[in-house]
């Protein structure tokens, strides 16, 4: 009887350690047919945690001041205090992914698919286009991450081809523990962009009009604000034109429902040229709204600045109305809420700020043309788009013609203060032309310490997390951290 | 063994008829009640000569005219010395011993004698760990084995215990140690619902041929549990019963602020000229706000001035001890009732009991039912062991244990302000944004976390004997759990707003299960001929391992269904009530499996009863690497000199006991996988905002393979003074090879870490236990026992890297795991007020930089570890105490990091001494202005030592001659963490990590019982 037990164990020997996981797909089977290719697509696109430059610009910047009293968790109040080091909380990869790990997880997860995907077969013609399609996205978002890399981490404040930029991924990192890069110039990466760009755009067809993935205008657009950052002007006008005719900007009327409505579809706004879903339970940690206040209790944590709030016409201009709620100018009031992705108030009190994440918009792409033009000493053209956009916004708005560029200029860069704050782009802006982060005197409790941040102070610039530099020795900290 | 030891005495025997001109002595040899005993072994000291009792319980000697001492033993009896003199008979009454089943080692595949054994291991006997006021039995061990470091990381009852032995002996993997509980293994740290009276002895195995019989599962030590069994006879039948309390502990050197404390920092170091409130506004700090010293009295009318000196007033008046909130006394109870009993071929042993304890945090608390049944038979050739035992548990939790969070009871009680009230006028609590301490304290009863266990244990081992001392034997076991979580969030109260999901209340609920199957079969061999004793095994074993959870949380709670599935509304797409899968208090949604299987031989010889070596080979295959690296090869070898069995010490009476033993081997950690799968490159589930989608899970390592050590240990017994000093030491060294780490790295790859096998770590250290009866006659025993542990832990090598920082942490090559890695901190500067730190070589600067952290702050790991006990008898009372210690333990507090922190966390409670705060130059303070950063530094790095009197008990015990109703029965009371000596600031300096968060201190514990023999 023993005898036979024994003969039994030796045979369930292979059962006993031959087991396969239950719960994770071996890459050998993880790519097998096209379905398989879409569901990891889909895993790039729901890898972007966008909300950090949101977070980053605002708080840096002169969009925001800080919560008071009790409500207040500290949030932002290292980076809003210019006091960041390499392993600030904002930097390191608990924090709901740290920009630059967050950025490169979605550069490496959109390689593995460009790679992974090319042996799958496909069925038919209708599933063939879907791959080539699937490869231009791949590629476009590859690009676009790499064009925040670089808004976020070069070594320069302002675009400089020569001077270093951020890491080149244009393929997965083979045998990741010997993986040590350096940084490219920015030069460099910018081609690199740019070649990305090119190929997308003809790899996705205009028929393609999901605006919660990447559509052939979505890469339009990244071009354009890829040109805008690195000053081809003459390439950001040439790359908007065709792209505000298809997605004209919307009207008064009509531009509050781009906010308010949670889940936006594709035919709701001819605006919004990108953006990424957030939707349900599955990703509401990647949200915009709970940056500012929390969930639930409604706790403030950043409410709208002074300076930003006094620079709109509050009557006429449907942005105050649209991004505001209950604004009051008293610096302690906590009922002074940015209500542009949802706000906890006694009109929404269960607010859980589901609503999609805007990454471009034509307000964006028509603005930098104007700015584009106006450089280019084409005035007039810039008084048409910069009017264009107000006329969309402020009611009865009637455009007086800038003839002084700087003043244009100006005025450009104010309007994207209004139209695009909390959208990831103010301290970006201010960046990419070196101009001092100036804050109200009543957005910092009068502390004059933070109120100015020049372009030579290193807090300026963003440092290289520290994770990365003890890991990966080639990649060179940004001077001052 | 009753069969080698009557094999032994024949042989004896023989020998001893050889000799000429003897005499012969005679008698009968009977227990304390007079019944006879047979199997004793009868010895002429000093000689080889000997016999054995025959059933009746006599026995015949012959004794050469030079004997002078003839030696009685026997298993479960005191062994008995009578001077022959003239004698010619000798009748002898033997005392039961349940000292010596410390005379035996059980390492769960056989018995040893301890005399014969060659490796290393402590045994902790039941009077030691029964009725001890902890509902996990692990903690019971704190304090009784050198080199079994157990710290409680929370005072929640029934929570488990960080053990380690022998040092911590992997570095990102697991490092519990494998308990086997019957032969069969058992789940680590799920203890909760046994129950530790029912445990006879637990045997620490710690070096390589004990507990590297289990091969790739030993690494680590094994901790094997033996419970009670029947013995033939009359059925005993007993109850016992405890009662008690357990007390909330105070601060150890902390001191928070009272209201006017708090006022006055509020005034003088939040307000005022180096403060950081603005003096134009309400600001909501009372102190600074109503302050005639604030800019702003100078604008307000003589009436506003009255008002908000009213206002102040009336603030001053509240002064709210939240800790005496939250905390309270917790009562304690348990009740048991235990029968055994048997015949000649079978016995039983069983139990039932009950387990009620109430924890020192509101709501806390443990409620346990526990039954076990254990039967042996055995008949001529077979015998058969049956172990079974089911628990139920169901543990209460307080919210957000251990986490900086300010649900969590204690961080509110650090946190909240001294000023603040918990109920408004009309009663109700006074929850509401930023009432850290009311919201904490209303989500006590608005919400729930209890956790339902069920755990079944079942063990048989059958063997036959066969022919020639060889037998078959199977053992097959069984070890499963079951958790049952729930959570419930009440819709009505201000936690259910708080829900994220709706607004209204949840509630959660799932199920974690365990399930470990076993199967060890093979050949067993014991036969002793002349000289020699010889065992050995050939065995196959297969284990196969599978866990699971899935749980779901709903939203949308109806009121009036309170704590059900059935009160939640199904989601749309539009009442955000979608329920989800897991959530707070529902971890681990999953499922995995992993089995191993094996090849193995022991074999144990002894010759002449001094010379000993034992020897293990072992082929491991486990399911976790990859199939080229399964093939896993262990072997131990251990050789033991019984010194006093020697000629040259027979005729000396110093020492009674010397013995050298020394072993060499390997074993492996299959805890050490973070993941079953973790060689395989791997994608898993991750969505786009509601669509399905897959990522990268895990970037895959083929050369994956099994964590090692290499374990040497030499140590010796020694007993003297008539063996009244018993005294242990060992000498060990464990080699950590093929050591997980993650390696960091660069984020480009798009991972984060990869677990490779490219760390070297040792551990080494020296243990001793001594124990002396200091006193010991007819009536009084005193025994004095001392044991500790030196270990020294360093990591040799990571693989090319010289370190890896964790936070900060950090493992470097050349220090020990667990260093602290911060920026060092020096003071503050008093001209400026900024804090001053250390810069890489030390020197002074006022700019932190996290690339000036260093590795000089210690470590969490204990140097040292150890306990002392006293026990003293004397007629019908007993007394005992003991001590336990950590030494050497430095932890980082992140508490410190909020009751000092200066400009943020403003809101939260401060100690006292953040009064003298700096406000001016010249100010010579520890505590930075307020508009500097607090910074993380050496600052929150703190001496976690502890020394604690872990337990007193006082017991009386009553044996009435003729009564009819019960045989005796026993009154004590104990006392459980009476006193703990540290320099830690907190609640409690004994934690399981590296990190203070506001953990559940432990509770002291006073209770009184009785146990009744009938």
């Amino acid at each position: 009887m023993m005898l036979m037990l024994v003969l039994t164990l030796g045979a369930c020997r292979k059962d006993v350690i031959n087991v396969l996981p239950v719960d994770q797909i071996p890459v050998q089977l993880a790519f097998q047919n096209m379905n398989d290719v879409n569901n990891a697509v889909n895993g790039v696109y729901g890898s972007w945690q966008a909300r950090r430059s949101n977070y980053i610009s605002a708080l840096i910047s002169d969009e925001v001041r800080l919560g008071t009293g009790a409500q207040y968790r500290n949030v932002g109040f290292v980076l809003f205090n210019w006091q960041h080091v390499s392993d600030s909380q904002d930097w390191r990869d608990a924090e709901t992914g740290g920009v630059w790990t967050n950025l490169y997880t979605v550069i490496d997860r959109a390689n593995r698919v460009l790679e992974l995907m090319v042996p799958v077969e496909t069925a038919d013609a209708a599933e063939a286009a879907l791959k080539v399609r699937y490869r231009g996205e791949m590629l476009a978002i590859r690009a676009m991450a790499h064009l925040e890399l670089l808004r976020n981490f070069s070594r320069s404040a302002e675009y400089n081809a020569a001077d270093s930029g951020v890491v080149i991924q244009r393929e997965y990192a083979k045998d990741a523990a010997t993986y040590f890069p350096g940084r490219s110039t920015q030069g460099a990466v910018m081609a690199f962009i740019d070649s990305n760009l090119i190929e997308a755009s003809n790899l996705i067809p205009a028929s393609f009009t999901d605006i919660s993935r990447v559509t052939r205008n979505a890469v339009k657009a990244s071009q354009v604000r890829a040109a805008l950052y690195s000053k081809r002007w003459q390439l950001a006008i040439d790359s908007s034109n065709a792209l505000i005719t298809a997605q004209p900007v919307t009207n008064i009327a009509n531009f509050p429902a781009i906010w308010k409505t949670k889940s936006l579809a594709s035919n709701q706004s001819t605006e919004v040229i990108w953006k990424l879903n957030v939707n349900g339970s599955s990703n509401l940690g990647n949200a915009i709204g709970s940056l500012w206040q929390d969930v639930g209790t409604g706790g403030v944590q950043a409410s709208p600045a002074v300076k930003l709030l006094s620079t709109f016409d509050q009557t006429n201009d449907v942005r105050y109305s649209t991004y505001f709620r209950t604004p009051t100018t008293t610096p302690s009031a906590p009922n002074n809420l940015i209500a542009k992705y949802g706000a906890v108030s006694s009109v929404s009190p269960s607010e859980n700020f589901e609503y999609d994440i805007k990454m471009i918009r034509t307000a964006e792409i028509l603005l930098a043309r104007a700015e584009a033009y106006a450089e280019l000493d084409l005035l007039t053209e810039a008084n048409n788009d910069l009017a264009a956009l107000r006329t969309n916004r402020i009611t009865g708005y009637t455009h007086v013609a800038i003839t002084d560029k700087p003043t244009l200029i100006n005025e450009i860069l104010l309007e994207r203060y209004k139209e695009l704050c909390y959208e990831g782009q103010r301290y970006y802006d201010l960046k990419r032309r070196s101009l001092t982060i100036a804050r109200d005197i009543s957005d910092v409790a009068n502390n004059t310490v933070i109120q100015n941040l020049p372009a030579s102070n290193s807090k300026y610039i963003l440092p290289i997390p520290q994770q990365e530099v003890f890991a990966n020795p080639n990649v060179g900290q940004n001077p001052g951290y | 063994m009753r069969k080698i030891l009557l094999f032994l005495s024949a042989m004896f025997l023989l020998l001893g008829s050889v000799i000429a001109q003897n005499r012969v002595v005679t008698g009968k040899v009977t227990d304390e009640k007079g019944n006879p005993l047979s199997n004793v072994s009868i010895i002429i000291k000093g000689s080889n000569t000997g016999t054995a009792s025959a059933t009746d319980g006599t026995y015949s000697i012959s004794i050469a005219p030079d004997a002078k001492v003839l030696v009685f033993s026997s298993v479960n009896m005191q062994t008995q010395e009578i001077r022959v003199g003239d004698k010619g008979i000798i009748n002898v009454g033997l005392k039961i011993d349940d000292k010596s089943l410390g005379e035996l080692v059980i390492t769960g595949y056989s018995t040893r004698k301890k005399t014969e054994f060659t490796g290393a291991n402590t045994k902790v006997l039941s009077r030691q760990i029964e009725q001890i006021p902890l509902a996990s039995f692990e903690q019971i061990l704190q304090g009784r084995a050198p080199g079994l470091y157990i710290a409680s990381g929370s005072g929640q009852p029934g929570t488990a215990a960080r053990v380690n032995i022998r040092g911590v002996g992997s570095i990102s993997g697991g490092s519990d140690p494998l308990y086997v509980l019957d032969g069969i293994p058992i789940e680590a740290n799920v203890f909760r619902s046994m129950n530790p009276n029912d445990f006879a002895t637990v045997d620490v195995l710690k070096d390589a041929v004990g507990a590297g019989l289990y091969g790739s599962r030993g690494a680590n030590g094994v901790i094997v549990i033996t419970s009670k069994k029947g013995k033939s006879g009359k059925t005993l039948i007993q109850y016992r019963s405890q009662v008690g309390f357990s007390d909330a502990p105070s601060q150890n050197n902390l001191q928070l602020m009272n209201t006017d404390q708090r006022l006055e920092y509020e005034e003088k170091v939040l307000g005022g000229p180096a403060g950081v409130l603005p003096s134009n506004a309400i600001t909501g700090f009372p102190g600074w706000d109503y302050s005639p010293n604030n800019p702003r009295y100078q604008t307000l009318s003589a009436a506003q001035r009255t008002t908000e000196a009213g206002l102040l007033d009336s603030i001053r008046k509240i002064n709210t001890d939240w800790s005496n909130i939250f905390f309270q006394k917790g009562k304690f109870s348990q009740q048991e009732l235990n029968a055994s009993g048997g015949n000649q071929n079978l016995s039983f042993y069983t139990s039932l009991s009950y387990y009620k304890q109430q924890g020192i945090l509101i709501r806390s608390g443990l409620d346990r039912y526990t039954f076990r049944a254990n039967i042996d038979f055995k008949s001529d050739r077979l015998s058969v062991n049956v172990r079974s035992s089911a628990g139920y548990s169901s543990q209460n939790s307080i919210e957000s244990e251990a986490g900086v969070a300010l649900a969590n009871p204690v961080a509110a009680a650090f946190l909240e302000l001294p000023y603040r009230k918990l109920t408004l006028a009309n009663g109700k609590n006074d929850v509401g944004a930023g009432k850290t301490a009311a919201n904490a304290y209303d989500r006590i009863f608005t919400t729930t976390a209890v956790s339902n266990q069920f755990k079944g244990n079942l063990g048989v081992t059958i063997q036959y004997d066969l022919f020639g001392g060889i037998a078959l034997r199977t053992s097959n076991g069984v070890d499963w759990r079951n958790n049952n979580q729930s959570r419930f969030v009440d819709p009505t109260s201000f936690a259910g707003a708080s829900v994220a999901q709706g607004g209204q209340g949840s509630y959660g609920e799932g199920n974690f299960e365990n399930l470990q199957l076993i199967t060890t079969s093979g050949l067993v061999f014991n036969r002793s001929f002349r000289k020699h004793v010889v065992s050995a095994s050939a065995m196959v074993e297969a284990i196969r391992n599978k866990s699971r959870g899935f749980s779901v949380t709903g939203y949308g709670i109806l009121a009036r269904l309170p704590n059900t599935p059935v009160g939640i509304t199904p989601g749309s797409a539009t009442n955000n009530f979608i329920p989800t899968l897991g959530g707070a208090f529902l971890p681990g949604n999953g499922k995995t499996i992993n089995g191993l299987f094996s090849l193995f031989s022991t074999a144990d010889y002894t010759y002449n009863k001094k010379y000993t070596i034992s020897a293990s080979l072992r082929k491991d295959e486990p399911s976790q690497v990859a199939a080229e690296n399964r093939s896993n090869i262990f072997w131990a070898i251990g050789g033991n000199w019984n010194m006093s069995m020697e000629k040259f010490m027979a005729n000396q009476r110093i020492v009674q006991d010397v013995r050298i033993r020394a072993s060499y081997g390997e074993a492996g950690n299959v805890n050490g996988f973070a993941s079953d799968f973790g060689y395989l490159q791997t994608y898993g589930a991750g969505g786009y905002a509601g669509a399905p989608g897959t990522i990268p899970t895990s970037p895959g390592n083929p050369t994956y393979k099994l964590e090692s050590q290499v374990i040497t240990n030499i140590g010796a017994d020694i007993s003297f003074w008539n063996k009244r000093v018993r005294v242990t030491v060992d000498a060990y060294k464990k080699d950590s090879r093929n050591l997980f780490i993650n390696q960091n790295l660069s984020r480009t790859s798009g991972f984060t870490a990869l677990a490779t096998n490219a760390a070297k770590m040792r551990n080494k250290g020296f243990e001793f236990t001594a124990n002396v009866d200091a006193i010991r006659t007819d009536e009084l025993l005193v025994t004095v026992g001392v044991n500790g542990a030196f270990n020294k832990n360093e990591v040799l090598d990571l693989g090319g890297l010289t370190e890896i920082p964790q936070g900060t942490g950090i493992i470097r090559v050349g220090e020990s795991l667990g260093t602290h890695y911060v920026v060092g901190y020096l003071g503050v500067d008093p001209q400026s007020g900024q804090p001053v730190y250390e810069d890489l070589n030390g020197n002074p600067t006022n700019v932190y930089s996290a690339a000036n952290s260093r590795a000089t702050y210690g470590t969490f790991l204990p140097k040292f570890t150890g306990g002392a006990n006293l026990d003293i008898s004397w007629k019908h009372f007993d007394i005992s105490a003991l001590f336990s210690t950590a030494q050497g333990v430095k932890r980082f507090n992140n508490e410190s990091f909020f009751y000092e922190t200066t400009n943020s966390n403003a809101s939260f409670n401060k100690r006292v001494e953040m009064l003298t705060t700096w406000q001016k130059p010249g100010d010579i303070t520890d505590y930075q202005r307020v508009s500097a950063v607090r910074q993380f530094s050496s600052k929150d790095i703190r001496d976690a030592s502890f020394v604690r009197f872990r337990n007193l008990t006082a017991g009386y015990t009553f044996e009435p001659k003729n009564s009819r109703f019960f045989r005796s029965f026993r009154i004590w009371g104990q006392g459980q963490n009476l006193f703990t000596w540290t320099k830690w600031t907190g609640f409690d300096p004994e934690e399981s990590n590296n990190i203070a968060t506001y953990e559940f201190p432990n509770p002291r514990t006073y209770s009184v019982g009785i146990d009744i023999n009938f």
